[in-house]
């Protein structure tokens, strides 16, 4: 199932928001190049998994490892140098930089060890941002501001991408764009931590999956054994 | 007639702006050349609190704390009976002001929002209190500079600081400096950082940036800017008091940065010279100098939520051909996080 040592290795993770709590426990494992769905119901802490895993919420109790390498309790930008690319539910596009100046922001901080992307390559995934990039972030469409978010995290030369919600509110066309770039990106041997709605797609691009619910990991397989269980699907996912 | 891009006109405005402030001693009386220094030196201050309020989302509220150490330090190191070495007194200075904003940034920078306003208001009140009750200082009286610092090589004076009209293309030229310094500060990498923090601070972490260190940096390089804008008022009206540090002051500097337009550095520039000539006008109608200009504040943020360089801006580009351009417009509405 998972390789002798994951690249990410997330082991009863506790985190919360001030006295509320979230997470009571989180298992999870993504294996270096391997593809895992991160799925679960609204508020059963999909999110703060995600947030728990790169440093942005603290961590009350667990702890996580990087190819081997201890990062529970890190800040966040050490994280991200260690190769840990985020695109962030919501886009998270800066209004006032250019989609030039959002490459060039990314590519600066790039300590990661993944594949290296550089301005031309993310470019090539996404032939739209060239033609774009002197303007701003709230130049751009919907689906420009995700080629530029996925685009953005590339330049840090991920080894694990993880994606939150990369396909919401997108255009059917759109959005099989961007799955076809992911798979690509898969391709190219970069892992992927994904959240979305899209469970068809998701079982089609990933090479495993686990189901958040409340605070805690209650299915962790391969996409196939998921793809197969309707029972599972129908009492965790409501699908 | 000849049809420039909004870029050319931007271009011929700034060159008009610098050839009147070039040629104004020649033009200008004595008290307006006066003035004119002033409002440079309040559009240095501006300027420098730009680089915090429009470019890195710091609101400070005690930006005087350094502008008025710059003063205290100039007052402290001129002889009673001598001139001062420009070349030593101008560095010590912003060193001063660069330490002390080494320090408050430390400090408040661990808090953010209303948080941060209010700790770096309240440094900059300690500051004005040890002033204010200090024998050394000159508590509330303030102390005399009676010289201005002098630039000498080799015994024979090169600038003579003394004459209004060297002091004013000194201040002109530091004016012209700072701009062309924050301008390719803001556009460096360094700059892209600062940005993106504004927006948002978590999001830059994410992306692999020690946003604190950025913070600080900011911090530091604008306290150290508003150290030159507070030496060189003190030693242009050869004297500091507590005024310098008081919250008046801050509140004066940050209402010039919104009246101007944040995030722009030449709208703190047009806000000082707004503010100061309106100031100056209305001295002659009406003692309440304070109530017309507080309604012409209200007036412009009500009217003109991007400031005077948003008018301008609209104008160069030709308002009336259509869409408006916007840069550095505070978020359009986000996602949840």
């Amino acid at each position: 199932m998972t390789a002798a040592q994951p690249l990410l290795a997330a082991v009863d993770v506790h985190a919360g928001y001030g006295q509320h709590p979230v997470l009571h426990g989180v298992d999870l494992a993504v294996a270096a190049g391997e593809s895992v769905a991160l799925l679960g119901r609204n508020g059963m802490g999909k999110t703060t998994t995600i947030r728990a895993l790169i440093g942005l919420t603290p961590i009350s109790g667990g702890s996580v490892q990087l190819d081997g390498q201890p990062v529970t309790g890190l800040p966040a930008h050490r994280i991200a140098r260690l190769g840990v690319g985020l695109v962030p539910e919501g886009r998270g596009i800066f209004p006032n930089l250019t989609v030039a100046e959002h490459l060039a922001v990314a590519a600066r901080s790039s300590g990661g060890r993944g594949p290296a992307w550089d301005r031309t390559a993310v470019l090539a995934l996404f032939p739209r941002l060239a033609e774009r990039l002197d303007h701003l972030g709230t130049q751009l469409s919907g689906g420009e501001q995700q080629m530029l978010a996925i685009g953005r995290a590339l330049m840090t030369g991920p080894r694990l991408l993880i994606l939150d919600e990369a396909t919401e509110g997108l255009a059917p066309r759109v959005r099989a764009e961007i799955w076809s770039v992911l798979a690509r990106i898969r391709g190219e041997g970069v892992a992927i931590l994904i959240v979305d709605r899209d469970l068809p797609q998701l079982l089609h691009l990933c090479d495993r999956a686990a189901i958040v619910v409340k605070g805690r990991i209650a299915f962790q397989g391969t996409a196939a054994a998921l793809a197969a269980d309707r029972a599972m699907q129908q009492r965790w996912l409501g699908v | 007639m000849i049809a420039l891009g909004s870029r050319a006109r931007a271009v011929l405005a700034a060159c008009a702006a610098l050839s009147v402030l070039t040629a104004f001693p020649w033009i200008g009386g004595e008290f307006y050349v006066d003035l004119v220094v002033r409002l440079m030196i309040l559009a240095i201050f501006a300027m420098s609190l730009d680089l915090l309020i429009g470019y890195t989302g710091l609101v400070s509220f005690g930006h005087a704390a350094f502008f008025g150490i710059a003063g205290y330090t100039l007052a402290s190191l001129t002889p009673a009976a001598a001139p001062a070495n420009l070349v030593v007194v101008l560095p010590a200075a912003l060193v001063a002001s660069a330490l002390a904003a080494t320090v408050i940034g430390y400090l408040s920078l661990r808090t953010a929002g209303v948080g941060f306003i209010m700790i770096t208001l309240a440094f900059a009140q300690m500051l004005y209190y040890v002033a204010n009750e200090s024998r050394a200082f000159g508590g509330s009286d303030g102390v005399l500079i009676l010289f201005r610092p002098e630039l000498t090589l080799q015994g024979r004076p090169l600038l003579d600081l003394e004459d209004p009209t060297v002091f004013y293309y000194l201040v002109l030229a530091c004016l012209a400096g700072v701009l062309l310094l924050l301008r390719s500060l803001v556009r460096a990498p360094f700059g892209r950082v600062i940005r993106a923090i504004r927006i948002d601070d978590r999001r830059t972490r994410a992306l692999g940036f020690a946003t604190g260190r950025y913070k600080l940096a900011s911090f530091v390089i604008a306290g150290t800017l508003a150290g030159l804008a507070g030496f060189l008022e003190a030693a242009h009206g050869g004297y500091v008091s507590p005024g310098a540090l008081s919250w008046h002051q801050s509140g004066l500097v940050m209402a010039v940065v919104i009246l101007g337009g944040m995030g722009t550095l030449y709208g703190p520039i047009l806000g000082a010279f707004a503010f100061g000539l309106l100031q100056d006008q209305v001295q002659d109608w009406t003692e309440h100098t304070g109530l017309v200009v507080g309604l012409f504040v209200i007036a412009m943020v009500l009217l003109a939520p991007r400031g005077l360089a948003g008018l301008l801006s609209g104008v160069l580009s030709g308002a009336l051909s259509g869409a408006p351009k916007t840069r550095e417009r505070p978020a359009a509405p986000r996602g949840p996080r």
